[in-house]
């Protein structure tokens, strides 16, 4: 095991002050065990060193906020020189108006953004810009589907009432009855349909849509003037460079996005189509620290990068090299390891493993080979992987696998 | 159940539990499995000698001591002085100052016991709990058999399994040493911090053992471990 003292300090003294010393989806006992790292010190690239000095091969990009690699020179140099005019003022910098302008120009049914620190800061404004256009109260969403922390969708069972959840309605990912009855069940009533681009539920295998899902669902909410919302937190431009949408053909009323938008800075933007304009007007948006020209600055320049390089299609390349290569190589230690949902952002699963015993000892192992593979979370290709470095992780997975075999 | 049934439950059967963990032999006249004569009373055996009012059993549990039904007593008192005697010593062992392997079983058997109650019959923990099944077992690190399993199949209810092997678990819990263990059921541990610090680790679908957990939290809080 790699050594883990100055992890163990801090994680004694964060929980001395901090709830649970560590939260959310980094806490230890909900997703990674003690044999990955808990805090970390510095990143380059798809490399990071935890508090020990431990280095790692990053598979995880801090869960999809990063895509360009930590520490992007470019990015970090448009940032640097944006910090020193400053960060936050009194009113909006000019970069504001710049960002806005890029998002309406590469998300093809845009007319219009705002912006915000996190996902959920959007997808929660998102329902209600969509209440305050239809006037309806009741929001459809997948189940298992992950849209943020706030009461009416997080996975958490703390802090909630029952008013919470009173007008939201789920249905199975692809069932495309399920969603009909809703509909017809509650008739007139449905404001919003808020999906992300494919089913990547944590803990389970993703799933795709089916070939006729999207122009099913778009069929649905135009004949029940229902707004449909993207959650394209996670996934975007990590399908496509103007949106996700249009790596499935389709096109939602609102997009959501934010992870790799800022390349790690904090923001979110959510962008959406003329008629809902006025909607968006009304719906109060507001945060001390959310016109942040940094933060918009990393954004900026991350967008186009991600166009100049073309960085969806790369990624996806990337992702698939590494994850049939991966699949192979399972496959010659008998393990039938499957690399589900898009390439560029793969969840692992090994057939028949539904209990995660297997995902858990294989990530285990690795994470002693210095891999950063998530047993339970989907992983993340950035741009920053090339040919030699994931050679070098399916180099390091071999071992892996040979100490899974030999512990049967 | 109402609120105080659950209570009430649970506190028995945690007791009952607590016996099994100790490896006291029943015969008819000391055996305390409890049985829920009507709406006010629960009986420990179905001899009857030792009955008590739910809000007498919270009593018992909260102060350490309350009147048990004095019709019922003295109808069988030998019977009902014999169940007392096992319910003392198992306070008695509750409150045990030696930290062994009998010790940790006991609290492991009397907390999971209440939780399990609480998944089944409150209505915000089967809530949470929803169509759930499966096996969690606790193991103490370097063991080949657990320490104590919770279990349901399909159609069936949360229950509890002491020392004994059963097959295809959803979750292992592993706890480091004895003590962690203990310290573990009193609820003395942070589950995040424990597990980053490798105090114990927990193996399988973490996100059935969040919600066992959720549910064993908030049995602890209304039910802390049993001090009769």
């Amino acid at each position: 095991m790699r050594s883990h003292n100055k992890s163990d300090q801090l994680s004694t003294r964060a929980s001395a002050v901090i709830p649970n010393g560590t939260y959310g989806h980094v806490s230890p006992a909900g997703s990674l065990p003690r044999h990955f790292a808990h805090f970390c010190s510095a990143g380059e690239g798809i490399e990071f060193t935890d508090v020990d000095g431990n280095r790692w091969l990053d598979f995880m990009c801090a869960y999809g906020a990063v895509i360009h690699g930590y520490q992007n020179p470019a990015i970090e140099s448009a940032v640097e020189k944006q910090r020193l005019q400053g960060t936050v003022f009194n009113h909006p910098h000019e970069i504001t108006v710049e960002l806005a302008e890029k998002l309406t120009e590469v998300i093809d049914f845009a007319s219009w953004s705002v912006f915000a620190k996190n996902g959920s800061d959007l997808t929660t404004w998102s329902i209600r810009v969509a209440r305050e256009h239809t006037k309806r109260p009741i929001v459809i969403k997948a189940k298992g589907a992950y849209h943020g922390v706030d009461a009416w969708c997080d996975p958490g069972m703390g802090g909630r009432v029952k008013s919470d959840r009173s007008d939201i309605l789920e249905f199975e990912w692809n069932n495309l009855n399920q969603l009909e009855e809703l509909f017809k069940s509650n008739d007139g009533q449905i404001a919003a349909v808020i999906l992300t681009p494919y089913h990547h539920a944590a803990f389970a295998p993703s799933v795709m849509p089916n070939e006729d899902f999207w122009s099913n669902v778009r069929s649905l909410c135009d004949n029940h003037e229902t707004v449909l919302i993207l959650d394209d937190v996670r996934t975007g431009w990590r399908l496509h460079d103007g949106g996700s949408h249009r790596y499935f053909n389709f096109t939602p009323d609102m997009s959501v996005y934010s992870k790799a938008l800022g390349n790690g800075y904090a923001i979110s933007a959510c962008v959406g189509i003329p008629q809902l304009k006025n909607a968006a007007s009304e719906v109060f948006l507001t945060g001390s620290c959310w016109n942040d020209a940094v933060a918009m600055r990393a954004a900026l320049t991350s967008i186009e990068l991600c166009g100049n390089e073309s960085v969806a299609k790369s990624v996806l390349e990337k992702g698939n090299y590494f994850c049939e290569a991966l699949e192979r190589l399972a496959l010659e230690f008998d393990f039938q390891l499957q690399m589900t949902g898009p390439a560029s952002m793969p969840y692992p699963w090994f057939e028949g493993d539904e209990n995660l015993f297997q995902i858990q000892k294989f990530c285990q192992a690795a994470s002693a080979q210095g891999l950063f593979f998530h047993p339970h979370h989907n992983w993340f290709i950035s741009n920053a992987h090339d040919k030699g470095t994931l050679d070098n992780a399916l180099s390091l997975a071999q071992h892996s696998f040979e100490e899974m075999k030999n512990e049967l | 159940m109402d609120t105080n049934c659950i209570k009430a439950w649970a506190i028995a059967r945690s007791l009952h539990k607590g016996a099994n963990a100790l490896g006291l032999k029943f015969t008819k006249e000391n055996c305390i499995k409890p049985v829920l004569l009507n709406d006010k009373l629960i009986s420990f055996g179905t001899s009857k000698g030792l009955v008590f009012t739910k809000q007498n059993l919270i009593i018992l549990h909260s102060k350490g001591f309350a009147f048990p039904e004095l019709r019922f007593l003295l109808s069988s008192p030998l019977y009902a002085f014999r169940k007392i005697l096992t319910v003392k010593k198992i306070g008695y062992s509750l409150k045990s100052t030696k930290e062994d392997k009998r010790f940790l079983t006991l609290l492991l058997g009397v907390g999971l016991e209440a939780t399990s109650v609480y998944m089944n019959q409150n209505q915000l923990c089967s809530g949470i709990m929803g169509n759930d099944t499966g096996l969690v077992e606790f193991y103490l690190n370097g063991d080949e058999r657990p320490i104590a399993s919770l279990d349901k199949e399909n159609g069936g209810k949360w229950r509890v399994v002491l020392n004994q092997p059963m097959k295809n678990p959803r979750v292992r819990i592993t706890f480091k040493d004895i003590d962690i263990g203990i310290q573990s059921c009193l609820g003395q541990l942070n589950p995040q911090v424990s597990s980053s610090l490798g105090k114990y680790t927990i193996d399988g679908y973490l996100p059935l053992m969040d919600k066992i957990g959720y549910c064993a939290r908030i049995t602890g809080n209304e039910l802390p471990i049993l001090i009769t």
